[in-house]
C-alpha cells in the first residue's frame, strides 16, 4: 500500500508502483510532493492546505498571520515556481532529467477560491513557469498546470484517490 | 426615511408571480439577459418617483421610464392586467396596470390605494448608458423632441446638473474622497457641460474615459447632495465602460453609501462587482442577492444573503464551464 498522509489529505498511490514521495528523496533544493511517472508523461503533485484553520487554536495569532502572508498569490506563486525548478534541477542533477510533458497539479486541501480564481491561478502559475511555446527555448518543457481540489482530483484522476483526513 | 422592503408582482414584464424582500443596505439582480432585472429597478424607480412627487401622471412616467407607447409591453404578454404592490418601512402601496388601446390616465389604478408616514425622497437612476458626457442641452432636446432615451437618462442629466443641497457640506459621505482620488481631481459644471479638473488642466467631460466618467456621475451624486442618507440608488449594469481594477473602489463607495443610509439596487453580469461585494462586505452590512431566472412560467426570483449560496448564478456557471474546459485541456482528461 502507497498511502501517504500530506497536507490535511491522504493520498493512495497503489495503482502506479512508479512514483516517489519526492521531498523525501529531495531534501537540498526544495522540490514538489509527488512524482508519478505515467506511460504518457509524469504528473508533478503539490499539495497545500489553504486553510488557517489547519492552525492550532492555541497558536494563532502571530502564526496565523504569517500564515496568511504566505499565502498571498505573489508570494505563493514564486514559491510554487521554486518547487517546480528545485524539482527539475534536482532531477537533471541526479541524471534523471525530466522527460516531457509535465503535468504539474497543486492538490488543494481547502479553499475559499472559486472556479474564476482558480482557473486565474492555473494562468497566472502557467505564466511563471518555462513553459515551450512560441518563445520556447531548447531547455523549455512541455508543461500544463492545474490546480484542483479534492473533489475535482478524484474526478480527474479517479486512479489516485484523494480524501480529506477528519 | 422610508425604503423599499417588498415587492410582489403579478403578470408584470417577465414576471407571472415574484415576490421580493429587499435590503435596506445593498441588493444585487444576478440573471441572464431578458429575465427582467433592469425592468425591477424602474418599476420600483416609477413607483417611489411617483409618490416623491405626489402628483401627476403615473402611466406617463411608467411608459416614459420603459420607453414604451402602451401599457400592453408592460403586462406580461400582453394580458388583460398586472398588479404591482410593495411596501416601504413606513407603509404600502398597491396599483393595478390596465391593458388599453390609447393611451389615458387612469389606465393605472391604485387598487388598494397607497398609505405613507412619510414620502420617500426623490430616487436616482443611473442608467448603463453613461450620460456624464452627454449633458449639454439634453435636458431640452429631451423635453422637445421625441428622442430615443428613456426618462432615466433625462432624469440622472437633471440631477447632475442640479446646484449643491443645503445639507450637503454636513452630509458629505467618505466615499468622495475615494472618487476623487480616482479621478485625480474634481468635476466642474459650466454651461451644462461638466470637466475634469486635475494639477494637469481642465479636460472636458466628452474626452474623459467613459469609465472615469461613471465613476465621476457617482462623484457629482454625492457632492450635489443627492446621494445623502434615505436616499434610493438603482444603478443598472455598473460594470459597463469601468475597468476591472476599478471595481474594488466602486464596491468600497457603494459600501460606504449603504452605511450611510442609502438604499442601493444594482442589477449586474460583473463577477468582480459580486466578488468585491462578498469580500468587502462584513457581517453588518446587509447585502442581498436576488437571482432570476427565466422559466416557461415567468422569470423566478431566489433570495439569499451570503453570495456562495446564490443560485442560478449564471456568471459563476460560466466560469466553472471554463474552468472544466481548462482543466479537461491541461489535463487530457475528462471528469469521471
Amino acid at each position: 500500500m502507497s498511502v501517504y498522509q500530506e497536507s490535511g489529505i491522504e493520498l493512495d498511490l497503489s495503482a502506479t508502483p512508479q512514483h516517489e514521495k519526492h521531498d523525501t528523496i529531495n531534501t537540498v533544493l526544495g522540490g514538489v510532493d509527488f512524482q508519478i511517472i505515467e506511460p504518457t508523461g509524469q504528473l508533478w503533485l503539490e499539495m497545500k492546505s489553504w486553510s488557517p484553520n489547519v492552525i492550532p487554536t492555541h497558536r494563532r495569532g502571530g502564526q496565523r498571520r504569517s500564515y496568511l502572508s504566505k499565502m498571498r498569490s505573489g508570494k505563493f506563486g514564486r514559491e510554487l515556481r521554486e518547487k517546480f525548478l528545485g524539482t527539475c534541477t534536482f532531477l537533471t542533477l541526479t541524471g534523471a532529467p525530466p522527460a516531457a510533458p509535465i503535468l504539474y497539479v497543486l492538490l488543494l486541501e481547502s479553499t475559499p477560491a472559486d472556479s474564476a480564481l482558480r482557473s486565474h491561478m492555473m494562468t497566472r502559475m502557467r505564466s511563471m513557469l518555462p513553459r515551450s511555446g512560441s518563445r520556447a527555448r531548447a531547455w523549455m518543457h512541455t508543461i500544463e498546470v492545474v490546480v484542483v481540489d479534492t473533489t475535482e482530483w478524484n474526478a480527474r484522476f479517479p486512479s489516485y484517490p484523494a480524501r480529506l483526513l477528519p | 426615511m422610508p425604503y423599499h422592503q417588498e415587492l410582489i408582482l403579478d403578470n408584470f414584464t417577465a414576471f407571472r408571480a415574484a415576490h421580493f424582500k429587499f435590503s435596506p443596505g445593498i441588493n444585487v439582480f444576478v440573471g441572464e439577459n431578458g429575465t427582467g432585472k433592469t425592468h425591477v429597478m424602474k418599476l420600483l424607480y416609477v413607483i417611489q418617483y411617483h409618490l416623491f412627487r405626489d402628483n401627476g401622471s403615473m402611466n406617463s412616467l411608467l411608459l416614459g421610464v420603459f420607453q414604451s407607447d402602451s401599457n400592453t409591453d408592460i403586462i406580461r404578454n400582453g394580458g388583460g392586467l398586472a398588479n404591482i404592490k410593495g411596501y416601504f418601512n413606513n407603509g404600502y402601496w398597491d396599483f393595478d396596470i390596465m391593458k388599453i388601446k390609447d393611451f389615458h390616465e387612469r389606465d393605472i389604478h391604485p387598487s388598494g390605494g397607497y398609505s405613507l408616514l412619510t414620502n420617500p425622497k426623490r430616487p436616482i437612476f443611473i442608467p448603463s448608458i453613461d450620460m456624464m458626457g452627454h449633458t449639454k442641452r439634453f435636458i431640452s432636446t429631451y423635453d422637445e423632441y421625441q428622442i430615443d432615451f428613456d426618462q432615466t437618462h433625462r432624469d440622472i442629466v437633471a440631477l447632475l446638473l442640479s446646484p449643491e443641497k443645503r445639507s450637503t457640506q454636513e452630509n458629505q459621505n467618505p466615499g468622495l474622497k475615494i472618487l476623487t482620488n480616482i479621478l485625480g481631481g474634481e468635476i466642474e459644471e459650466e454651461s451644462e457641460r461638466f470637466y475634469l479638473k486635475t494639477p494637469q488642466g481642465r479636460q472636458a467631460m466628452p474626452l474623459v474615459a467613459d469609465g472615469l466618467r461613471k465613476i465621476a456621475t457617482l462623484y457629482q451624486l454625492i457632492k450635489n447632495g443627492w446621494l445623502e442618507p434615505g436616499a434610493v440608488l438603482f444603478w443598472d449594469e455598473p460594470e459597463i465602460h469601468l475597468s476591472p481594477v476599478l471595481m474594488d473602489e466602486v464596491v468600497a463607495v457603494l459600501l460606504e453609501l449603504a452605511r450611510s443610509g442609502v438604499q442601493i439596487f444594482l442589477a449586474t453580469h460583473s463577477y468582480v462587482i459580486l466578488k468585491e461585494l462578498d469580500l468587502q462586505a462584513l457581517a453588518a452590512d446587509d447585502v442581498r442577492y436576488f437571482a432570476l431566472e427565466s422559466t416557461p412560467e415567468g422569470t423566478t426570483v431566489e433570495m439569499t444573503s451570503d453570495y456562495a449560496q446564490l443560485h442560478p448564478n449564471p456568471i459563476a456557471e460560466q466560469f466553472d464551464s471554463l474552468y472544466d474546459r481548462e482543466l479537461t485541456r491541461a489535463t487530457g482528461r475528462r471528469r469521471t
